[in-house]
């Protein structure tokens, strides 16, 4: 069979791979703390053509045999900062995580929209502890209080915890959970204490760009398109070896 | 699979619905007393891993695809509004934290709306209720009625409410006092401007006007929304074109299915 088939095939589906987290992308543009995703596409491995004639021998060339997603990296460039106005939103300016008792095990999140729950701790939205560096939950038992930018939770300028924030080797290769959180990977490397300064009353918006976003969506259909026009041509060159050099009426 | 790329997008046309329903809600009550910005906070869905990295050692990552995005809360912005002068002699605000007491069939509820009218009652005396006839509480959990005839009701910014007698004299009638949540998030909106507490009862204080913790009581004024026209109409933007962008990308992932149904033209 003619070995084109298959790989026009794999680039088409490498494009939807990348449909569908392009997708992801613009499902969370307005998602605070959200990180984009980047894929890196790489061909499989070449294959070595030899001359079959007698005599000659020796090799023709390479021959592609197709594209795979190879790794799927986060783009960690900071989203914009934007005020809100709720003294239970924070966010932080420059690079690293908040830490949370996330559902296995620490998480990391850059998703600041913290509230304190009924029982006076800090935390997500959907319920998991804010953890101070040491691990251990912060409890302002009330919203009326002030963060300092090296992270103090002071309530009637009495601390209540220091909001802890970590840093990783290789944040790129921290593996995504969804509800806005992260865990390490043995990419990532582990979690480092970091200073980063914390905002009150901001949240770090997305930092998806839709402009970049529908350009690559673009980009990708017509990929997609052009992958698909090479699979119908060799499909219509099969076609005519079959069924017009393979004749045998006449 | 192209399909899980439209579902993401689904998602995002749903989360970018409800941004838009949630700004509406707000733009309709900027003239409501009292009420309460509220805004979506947004979170991704679960993670699909398609390639596994295969040594732990390995530097790779793999490759997970996602499934779009989902709302975590709609929490309210808790800030003070600006004061109106009304003079009406039962518009109450309060300036600062606090919220009053107003009691709905049994359940005590709360509120910072302050329109309270005079509701007479058979014997001749009245109650202070609201618009729809719910009582205010006083601080040792009493509905705040006026005697009959009492004329000059003030209200102190303490919270104290004094009326003159038909006979003259001046008393005092009780003391309102508000309600303080530790935590304003374990409120919930029940519509009418009021809230449900939802949190544990230790979490919940009963706190004298002007003291620690609660705000003034401002007789003749009302307090007004905290809604920020600026900020609800870049919301409303950017709500509409998250909205046609996930509708866009719905689009491009059904024209890639309908290039699939044509290969074999």
């Amino acid at each position: 069979m003619l070995r084109g088939l298959y790989t026009a095939a794999s680039g088409m589906l490498v494009r939807v791979l990348q449909q569908e987290r392009l997708a992801n992308d613009l499902a969370n543009i307005n998602t605070a703390g959200y990180k984009a995703d980047r894929t890196v596409t790489a061909s499989f491995p070449e294959l070595l053509l030899a001359r079959l004639e007698r005599g000659a021998g020796g090799t023709v060339g390479t021959l592609g045999t197709g594209a795979v997603a190879a790794e799927g990296g986060i783009d960690f460039s900071p989203g914009p900062l934007v005020e809100t106005g709720r003294r239970t939103d924070l966010a932080l300016q420059g690079a690293g995580f908040f830490v949370v008792a996330g559902p296995g095990g620490p998480a990391y999140t850059r998703a600041g929209q913290f509230q304190v729950g009924p029982d006076g701790r800090l935390q997500t939205p959907d319920g998991w502890t804010v953890l101070s560096a040491e691990g251990t939950p912060i409890f302002p038992g009330t919203d009326d209080f002030r963060v300092t930018e090296d992270g103090r939770v002071l309530v009637n300028d009495v601390l209540a915890g220091v909001i802890g924030r970590v840093t990783f080797a290789n944040p790129a290769g921290l593996r995504k959970i969804g509800a806005n959180l992260f865990v390490p990977t043995p990419a990532s490397g582990p979690a480092v204490d970091a200073a980063t300064p914390v905002r009150q009353g901001y949240l770090e918006q997305s930092n998806v760009d839709p402009a970049r976003a529908v350009v690559e969506m673009l980009s990708n259909f017509r990929a997609f398109e052009a992958a698909q026009k090479v699979l119908q041509a060799q499909d219509q060159t099969l076609g005519l070896a079959v069924n017009e050099v393979g004749r045998v009426d006449r | 699979m192209i399909e899980r790329a439209m579902w993401a997008s689904a998602s995002g046309m749903w989360a970018a619905r409800l941004q838009v329903d949630v700004t509406a809600h707000n733009l309709a009550n900027v003239n409501t007393p009292g009420y309460k910005a509220a805004r979506v906070d947004f979170q991704d869905l679960a993670y699909a891993a398609l390639r596994v990295p295969v040594a732990p050692a390995d530097a790779a990552t793999g490759v997970a695809v996602g499934h779009g995005v989902r709302v975590a809360a709609t929490p309210r912005f808790w800030h003070q509004g600006s004061l109106l002068e009304t003079g009406a002699t039962w518009d109450l605000a309060i300036d600062g934290p606090g919220f009053f007491r107003v009691e709905d069939g049994g359940e005590i509820l709360y509120t910072r709306s302050g329109q309270f009218r005079l509701s007479p009652r058979p014997d001749g005396s009245s109650a202070v209720v609201d618009a729809a006839g719910r009582p205010l509480l006083l601080a040792d959990g009493r509905a705040l009625v006026l005697p009959p005839g009492a004329r000059d009701p003030v209200v102190s910014p303490e919270g104290v409410v004094t009326v003159t007698l038909a006979g003259g004299q001046r008393v005092t009638v009780g003391t309102i006092a508000l309600a303080w949540p530790a935590a304003s998030d374990a409120l919930e909106a029940r519509g009418d401007g009021l809230f449900a507490y939802t949190g544990t009862p230790d979490g919940l204080w009963l706190v004298s006007p002007g003291t620690a913790g609660g705000g003034r009581i401002r007789q003749g004024m009302l307090e007004q929304a905290n809604v920020s026209l600026p900020d609800e109409m870049v919301r409303l933007l950017a709500a509409q074109r998250a909205y046609e962008l996930n509708a866009r990308a719905i689009r491009t992932a059904d024209e890639m299915l309908g290039l699939v149904n044509n290969l074999r033209a």
